[in-house]
């Protein structure tokens, strides 16, 4: 059984303002084919877009990404959220080549709490014990899963069982009830928002169209208050 | 309440970590349209057990549906509904330290109270093990009328007939 023990990147709901996040892949130097690459990723996504109580489709861009690996880790990228490939992981302070196979170098959000910088570097280091081409491809999707959860706004969770558990302990990717509930955090679905034109992204405050719900809830006690107990009316077998 | 899908993809010999298993218990009524048929009110609440918390988090989910109800039996019954699935998940703001591969890391819960309301289509059976109480079991498809967000949801229900 799952627990409460989702967490955020950062202190206030900090979350990407928009609905629609779009991945920017550049493989320049990846030691995988695009097309495993690809699929890899678009699997991780997918299992992201399943949940169906947030508000948010991923996608990966259809066209390579201009920006390059050295803009990203300048600072300077404007393809936003990136996935990219390096073979000199020593550009990033702290990371072990041999032990990271996929790291979140940067996690920046602007005053009103919206992320406005972060992408993923995959490790392409030759030689190095991590490097993308030695892992089976249902690790990778684990790990780029996790990987996009924290681009998206999520922190680590103690729950075992959970794809944001600080430690590789699966084998395959799922998106349990505790990484779905960090995400409804940030990106709240609301289809009776959408359906009733109010539709939110990512907010401060949600916007939930209370009158609409308390409608129904009158309308709903208001058909209880019309009805038996089944057994008090007896079928014709 | 169990996610279907995931359940019918994973890999031999993890089916049984894709299911968490949560108790719903509701209330229901009817409303007699024929010698066969209802219209039944159901409301449910999950009851929210859990383990392993980091910070002060919670959610409660409750699940508000309009049914036809169809008697098979006085014992067996078939029902086909829609309503809404309404997640209330509120959130004391804190630092939580958590264990990370080279060190621990410090992350955040945040001050929030969050509602999360999704449309539903549901389908099931029903056993009436008692005058008062029915044990259901079936099929919540949270956001039905969307292609990439529907999921399918096996549920195990007790329902009070009041």
């Amino acid at each position: 059984m799952s627990g409460w023990a989702w967490t955020h990147m950062g202190s206030n709901r900090f979350g990407w303002d928009t609905q629609r996040i779009v991945f920017y892949v550049n493989t320049t130097g990846c030691t995988l084919p695009d097309s495993q690459l690809y699929a890899v990723i678009d699997r991780a996504l997918a299992a992201w877009n399943r949940i169906p109580s947030i508000n948010l489709e991923l996608v990966r861009a259809s066209e390579p990404a201009t920006n390059t690996e050295a803009q990203f880790r300048a600072g300077t990228a404007t393809q936003l959220p990136m996935i990219v490939c390096s073979s000199q992981l020593n550009d990033y302070s702290g990371v072990d080549a041999n032990s990271t196979l996929a790291f979140v170098p940067f996690f920046q959000a602007n005053s009103a709490g919206h992320v406005t910088y972060s992408g993923l570097v995959l490790n392409a280091q030759v030689g190095a014990a991590a490097e993308l081409s030695q892992y089976a491809e249902g690790e990778l999707e684990l790990i780029l899963g996790h990987e996009i959860g924290h681009v998206l706004g999520l922190g680590h969770s103690s729950d075992p069982d959970a794809l944001m558990f600080y430690q590789l302990n699966k084998e395959f990717l799922l998106i349990t009830r505790d990484d779905q509930d960090g995400m409804a955090q940030l990106y709240p679905a609301n289809a009776l928002a959408e359906l009733f034109g109010c539709a939110a992204v990512h907010q401060k405050k949600t916007r939930v169209p209370w009158a609409a719900l308390f409608l129904f809830l009158i309308w709903f006690f208001a058909l209880f208050s019309l009805g038996r107990r089944y057994s008090n009316i007896e079928p014709l077998l | 309440m169990s996610q279907l899908t995931e359940r019918l993809e994973a890999p031999a010999g993890f089916e049984s970590k894709t299911s968490e298993i949560q108790g719903l218990l509701g209330i229901k009524r009817a409303i007699r349209l024929s010698n066969r048929w209802r219209v039944s009110p159901e409301a449910f609440l999950v009851l929210p057990w859990r383990s392993d918390s980091d910070g002060f988090s919670f959610t409660l989910t409750s699940h508000w549906s309009v049914n036809f109800d169809f008697l098979a039996s006085s014992v067996f019954s078939f029902s086909l509904g829609t309503g809404l699935l309404w997640e209330s998940h509120f959130s004391q703001a804190e630092e939580v330290t958590v264990g990370g591969i080279a060190s621990a890391g410090t992350f955040y819960k945040p001050s929030s109270w969050v509602q999360v309301v999704l449309p539903t289509a549901g389908a099931g059976m029903g056993v009436r093990i008692t005058k008062k109480a029915i044990f259901q079991v079936g099929v919540l498809v949270p956001q039905f009328y969307s292609n990439q967000k529907r999921v399918f949801t096996g549920t195990g229900r007790l329902v009070i007939d009041l």
